[in-house]
């Protein structure tokens, strides 16, 4: 049976019942997938397999998990951690709702491939097996036929039958031939046909044969990747360096092609000993990336044939402490093969191989690890923790107890990208016991933003071994900074403040309080302003600290240690006493309610304070006037440089409020109707501006009934009032009667009749409202 | 009638045979654009060649009567021989060679086809022509099929040329409407020469796309540039629009916009018109957009790009590439600037793009720098801020996988802890993004790896923990003592998925269904799962009725019994809730559960 006609019909029908985005995501899933887009196939992938069983289509189900399955396992080599969800498919695949399905015999592919990917030579035999088994009961006219001959041949290459599958191939591409000549037949099995010839020798072949692969266009991403790169081998292979130089697609347009990182490698490789690739750093933390996510995959056995050739560059550059790494990553991963094989000798030779190139070059150290910092931090060295940490590990080795070294040590480790080593050192010296409370926070530091459980082992091991109270309270420090920053104001303070009672010397801890105290009123402000009052006493006082304190003093109204502050940072305000009340630039306030931002316009009244300019619809309690102080850290970035002149002059900072200080008590009052001329318009807001009433025009083009005849439409008005509370309503709506006198038409404002209560009135504005066709 | 020839078109067969595989050429609009172009070529090449200045124009015109849509230009004209050398050549055009004489980039023509493709749509073709070389005569050459053709002397005209075709029937509609304007008005909007409609005084390319546009300051240029975009943007308004200026090695500029539509983050709206010398030359060209990018379009142009020979294509090559990169990188940069520069075209763009963004994040670092601190994901709280999320779940978010829906999660709704929905478009992906980014952990609920965040292991002494597993445990399930929130929970009981789909693998049944060697390899893995345990029961060390019960049986009291029976029949009753985790007879357990409540009530 053929998928894809199913694929289509399934398509079709979904658009015809209205569900557009699931039909089109059964053309988009494989399209991404084929195209190497994870980030686009992950993020789609939940959803679509949700609404496959909301819609309870088995069968839809099966095709998503399929497709993500082949992203996973195919093109993201994910082999241990993907078994458990390939064998849950496979069963998935095979009950009574499913079985129809043509998909089902890929999941079986999809495990075999699983199994390939943790170790191919190691489950080759299996995989023989299971693929015969397919093989047995589909002809070349499925879709699967190729990829599941493909899958057979790949194994018999990783069982060393390089010949059979040779033969195995000219048999099936001549089973395809005979069936069905209509289909791309140079690509049949194109991948694995093109690594058996130039396994046997036949690079000739298997040059034409890649070449005419290429020619077709229209090509995946992913596959065209890995032909190019197959074609830069063979070509390596035959001697033709340069060529191959040229034809091996680069790291950067290479990396999402995971499948493809064997071959890649194994040509960077060929192309290094012929002197036709430069060995560096560069190359150096391709490999290694390369390496890192295989063994996070889970692809076991690639990832030995990856770290070798790692090994091997990294010696041949000088990178002992990567050759290193990469040995220790080949011997973690020997214990989860299926079986050893050639494993163990792979490890033994680069064993050696490290062994042999430390023998020859050995560094003699530095007279003391004082020096060697010296030697390590000189200015006007380029920073290389490759190259600093063979260094740096025979110096620890020698000074175990020297803690500045260890401190460049794990640091070096951390920047190299060996984080859970560097954390493994720093644990080391913490677990010993006395540990100073540097370590303890770079280890610490390291640690808070990985895992939620790392932490809590690092705070249950600060526990056991602190000696100080100071030591003790680093982990509730470091949760306390991290809540600062991600604004859980409650916990910051929960957990600063008894550290700042205990330590009188804690002035970061200080800050980082004072900070949280802004957003808690009055009293919090006043804490703050006491605790910076200390910070200065203990002479560590900053210019940050200026605008830290100008906030707090402002919200407690000390207008005189807000304006010192405000002279400090040379701020421009007016001599004088009391509030400072400029009216500067426009800004925008950000507001946070509960778990929403408001933003909203305002106006500067000074350094830290502003007052909101947004008349809000009625209804809801209005913004309008409230002055609130806020971080005058702001939010945005300004234009850049190249920025044009309209832009700036449009452009405006956005702070976050941090504390209401007076509300300006205003409510919306909305009135509809004809429009009057600019002139009278203009007029009204004045006259209303002298009673402290704010109007807001809205959109232009707005049109209503005509009043006067049915069915006619006249240009229209519709005007927001911000009204203050020393106006009430009869009063308003006495000035609004008066001040729209000489307008063409009445205007109409039934809530605001409704707030006053008067019966006539009322009667008249809904009149007006439903002439107006409101 | 001695004067006129009759003659049979020279097909020039290496130019024709690289478009013979293509249905070159067959619509009006193609046509229409192709006439345009040679009148535009034919005006550059009398400005080379020619030593006098004229002023320049090209003339359409729609016959609605006759069914004629005409083309005038005074350029160069052409002369007998030159007619019959370019004109009647198929794929010999003189542009091209005029072009590879003068190193002029600013000719449009490639392939010399553009007026065979006159042909595909029209009854007969006439073109009347004074050449500059030789103003005192005019020729009229006629055709129906390109093929044969006659040529005669006619009243000489002004110099330039002016090609009339007569629309078959059915392509007539181009002549009806607004519709030949709109095509002009698209197709003509970067041609440096003036293209008129009729009688019209004002040229439909009158106003030059805003990049330009030297005349453009201040607020005009934002209106200008929307006002340029919302032609080419048909389906949807532009929302915001961002310039793409040259760069190195690309000389690529033109408008990149937002639409104002609601997108979900599978859709798919990118439409790019491309410009090569001044001619539409692919008006969907959205591959040289990001993949990600289903919600902008754009109008740029650039000399670099090649097009094919079907002239609706663009070549695939190294320039094509390097466009790419420049339009990613414009892109990028101008929502940087819009985020940064106009508050609430942002906001609007957030409102209106938000889910298809989260999946904009993903693939670009760039973006996520942008967006991490913007976008919503969807929560049994409602829509909230990724931030939001971390920050309530205490540096956690908490994720729902929507298909276990277990007993975790009514835990945590109880809790009023937000819950993102991860069966939603982008959102597990992002939220761990997010968590690298920023610090914090992505907590999959009904997960083991959740489970294990979720209740946080503590241990009882040994004897109270065979006593409790005495008291609670039935049959396939396993006691873990931890602590967890809410404390009013004294237990939460969790099936374990890995030992049903053990023990469905490896029953007899499984035999039935699935081949003998795939069934070996699937139970390979299922021997390494321990099937002994069907579901955890989660004791909460925290909850005060644990504490209080463990406390009663130190004491030897008898009421511990009692209440452990209660609590017992509380977990069957839980079990209830998730399925699977079954096989505990509830009627027994709702026995158990009023014998021991008659019994405390004696």
């Amino acid at each position: 049976m053929d998928i894809w006609k199913w694929v289509r019909d399934r398509r079709k029908q979904l658009i015809r019942d209205g569900d557009k985005q699931l039909g089109e995501l059964l053309y988009a899933l494989p399209e991404h997938v084929v195209d190497l887009r994870h980030q686009q196939v992950d993020a789609l992938v939940p959803e679509a397999v949700a609404r496959a069983r909301a819609l309870n289509d088995p069968w839809l189900e099966l095709f998503f998990r399929h497709w993500h399955m082949q992203s996973r396992v195919l093109t993201r080599m994910y082999g241990e951690h993907a078994l458990g969800d390939a064998v849950a498919l496979v069963d998935f695949a095979h009950t009574k709702e499913t079985e129809g399905c043509p998909q089902s015999v890929c999941t079986v592919q999809d495990l075999a491939a699983c199994y390939g990917i943790v170790d191919g030579p190691g489950w080759a035999k299996e995989r023989i097996e299971v693929t015969s088994e397919t093989l047995a009961r589909i002809d070349p006219t499925w879709g699967c036929f190729d990829c599941i001959s493909s899958e057979h041949a790949d194994a018999l290459r990783d069982d060393g039958q390089i010949e059979v599958a040779q033969r195995f191939l000219e048999r099936q591409l001549a089973a395809k031939v005979a069936k069905d000549a209509s289909d791309d037949i140079p690509r049949f099995c194109g991948m694995v046909r093109i690594s058996v010839l130039s396994d046997l020798g036949r690079n000739d072949e298997a040059l034409a044969l890649v070449d005419a692969q290429l020619v077709e266009k229209d090509d995946a991403v992913g596959r065209t990747l890995l032909r190019r790169a197959h074609r830069a081998r063979i070509l390596a292979r035959m001697g033709r360096f340069e060529e191959a130089r040229a034809a091996l697609p680069s790291w950067s347009e290479y990396v999402d092609a995971v499948d493809g990182y064997d071959l890649w490698s194994d040509v960077a490789l060929l192309l290094v000993r012929a002197g036709a690739f430069t060995n560096d750093k560069a190359l150096g933390h391709a490999i290694g990336t390369m390496v890192a996510r295989l063994d996070k995959n889970g692809a076991v056995r690639t990832t030995i044939h990856v770290a070798q050739r790692h090994a091997e560059l990294s010696l041949a550059r000088g990178a002992q402490w990567s050759a290193r790494r990469a040995l220790a990553t080949m011997e973690r991963a020997i214990p989860r093969l299926r079986a050893p094989l050639d494993a163990l000798a792979r490890v033994r030779s680069v064993r050696e191989a490290i062994a042999k190139h430390e023998s020859d070059s050995k560094d003699e150290l530095p007279e003391s690890p004082e020096a060697l910092l010296d030697a390590v931090f000189a200015e006007n060295r380029e920073a290389d923790a490759e190259r600093d940490l063979p260094m740096l590990e025979a110096a620890h080795a020698r000074w175990p107890a020297h803690e500045p070294l260890l401190r460049s040590y794990a640091s070096a480790l951390y920047a190299a990208g060996a984080r859970d080593d560097a954390a493994s050192v720093l644990e080391a010296r913490t677990r010993a016991g006395g540990a100073p409370d540097e370590i303890v926070l770079q280890l610490g530091n390291m640690l808070i933003r990985e895992d939620a459980a790392r932490f809590d082992a690092f705070e249950q091991l600060v526990r056991e071994t602190a000696q100080t109270d100071i030591t003790r309270a680093v982990p509730d420090f470091l949760r306390g900074v991290k809540a600062v920053e991600d604004a859980r104001w409650d916990e910051a303070i929960a957990r600063l403040r008894p550290m700042v009672r205990a330590q009188s010397d804690a002035y970061n801890t200080r800050r980082m309080l004072a900070r949280a105290l802004l957003r808690k009123g009055q009293d919090g402000a006043r804490e703050a302003l006491r605790l910076l009052d200390e910070v200065e006493a203990g002479g560590a006082f900053t210019r940050p600290d200026h605008w830290d304190r100008m906030v707090a003093a402002t919200i407690v109204g000390e207008w005189a240690i807000a304006r010192a502050s405000a002279d400090t940072l040379e701020l421009g305000i007016p001599e004088g006493e009391g509030p400072i009340d400029e009216r500067w630039e426009l800004c925008t306030l950000a507001i946070e309610e509960g778990d929403e931002t408001h933003e909203f316009i305002a106006g500067r009244t000074g350094p830290s304070t502003a007052r909101v300019l947004f008349v809000s619809d009625p209804g809801v309690e209005s913004p309008y006037g409230d002055v609130w102080a806020f971080d005058a850290r702001p939010l945005n970035k300004a234009p850049g440089e190249d920025a044009d002149e309209e832009t700036r002059r449009r452009f405006r900072w956005t702070y976050a409020a941090v504390c209401r200080l007076a509300r300006g008590g205003y409510r919306t009052v909305e009135i509809d109707g004809a429009r009057p001329t600019q002139e009278q318009l203009d007029r009204f807001m004045d006259a209303l501006a002298e009673h402290n009433v704010e109007v807001r025009t809205g959109a232009p083009n707005y049109v209503l009934e005509d009043p006067a005849e049915a069915g006619k439409k006249i240009d229209a008005v519709y005007l927001q009032l911000a009204v203050p509370s020393s106006i009430d309503d009869r009063a308003l709506a006495a000035l609004l009667e008066r001040e729209t006198a000489g307008w063409p038409r009445k205007m109409a404002w039934p809530a605001l009749a409704d707030a006053v209560g008067d019966e006539a009135l009322i009667a008249e504005h809904r009149a007006r409202s439903v002439a107006y066709g409101v | 009638m001695s004067d006129i020839e009759f003659r049979t078109t020279q097909v020039d067969l290496t130019g024709l045979m690289t478009v013979l595989g293509d249905h070159l050429y067959s619509t009006p609009t193609v046509a229409l654009r192709e006439l345009v172009q040679n009148a535009h070529d034919a005006i550059t090449r009398r400005r080379l060649e020619g030593q006098t200045p004229f002023d320049a124009r090209i003339v359409v015109r729609a016959d609605r009567e006759r069914g004629v849509l005409s083309v005038l230009d005074n350029g160069a004209g052409l002369t007998r021989d030159e007619i019959i050398a370019f004109l009647a050549t198929v794929g010999a055009g003189y542009t091209r060679t005029l072009r590879q004489k003068t190193g002029r980039d600013d000719l449009i023509g490639y392939f010399g086809l553009g007026f065979l493709s006159a042909f595909v749509v029209s009854d007969k073709i006439e073109v009347r022509t004074t050449s500059y070389q030789s103003p005192s005569e005019a020729w009229l050459y006629r055709s129906r099929d390109g093929e044969r053709y006659s040529l005669e002397p006619c009243e000489p005209g002004p110099v330039g040329s002016v090609v009339e075709l007569h629309l078959k029937e059915r392509f007539r509609a181009l002549l009806e409407g607004d519709e030949l304007a709109s095509l002009l008005e698209r197709y003509c909007a970067l041609l440096p020469l003036p293209v008129f409609l009729g009688s019209s005084p004002n040229a439909v390319n009158a106003v030059p796309p805003p990049w330009r546009d030297e005349s453009l300051s201040g607020p005009r240029v934002a209106s200008a540039r929307k006002a340029f975009a919302a032609r080419f943007e048909r389906r949807f308004e532009p929302l915001c629009v961002m310039p793409i200026e040259p760069a190195e090695g690309s000389d690529l500029r033109g408008l990149l916009w937002i639409q104002d539509a609601r997108t979900y983050g599978t859709s798919d709206n990118r439409n790019l018109s491309v410009f090569v010398r001044g001619m539409l030359l692919d008006d969907d060209a959205r591959e040289l957009l990001p993949s990600w990018a289903g919600f902008v379009g754009g109008v740029i142009e650039s000399s670099l790009l090649t097009p094919t020979a079907s002239r609706e294509d663009l070549q695939r090559d190294e320039r094509w590439k390097a466009a790419h990169q420049h339009i990613v990188r414009a892109l990028i940069e101008g929502l940087s600037r819009v985020a940064n520069e106009e508050p609430e075209a942002w906001r609007r763009v957030l409102l209106r793009h938000n889910e298809a963004l989260l999946g904009c994040a993903l693939c670009d670092e760039r973006l996520m720098d942008l967006l991490a601190n913007e976008l919503t994901v969807p929560t049994s709280e409602g829509d909230l801020a990724a931030r939001v999320v971390f920050r309530r779940g205490n540096s956690n978010a908490y994720i729902s996988l929507g298909t276990r829906g277990g007993f975790e999660e009514m835990l945590f709704r109880a809790l009023k802890t937000p819950i993102a929905a991860g069966n939603r478009y982008g959102v597990l992906p992002f939220l761990r993004a997010y968590a690298e980014r920023k610090g914090g952990s992505v907590v999959e609920l009904g997960t083991e790896e959740g489970n294990r965040h979720v209740f946080k292991r503590a241990s009882v002494s040994d004897e109270d923990k065979r006593w409790l597993d005495a008291m609670l445990l039935r049959p396939g399930q396993r006691m873990v003592t931890a602590r967890f929130a809410p404390k009013e929970l004294p237990l939460v009981l969790v099936p374990d998925r890995d030992a049903e789909l053990k023990a469905r693998l490896e029953s007899d049944e499984a035999d039935k269904r699935m081949g003998a060697a795939a069934l070996k390899l699937a139970r390979i893995y299922t021997k390494t799962l321990d099937g002994s345990v069907q579901a955890d029961l989660y004791v909460n060390l925290d909850s005060p009725a644990i504490e209080a019960l463990i406390a009663a049986k130190s004491r030897g009291e008898n009421a511990a019994d009692s209440a452990a029976r209660l609590l017992r029949a509380l977990v069957a009753l839980m079990a209830g809730w998730s399925e699977g985790s079954g096989r505990v007879d509830l009627s027994s357990a709702l026995e158990d559960y009023t014998a021991t409540a008659l019994k405390l009530l004696e």
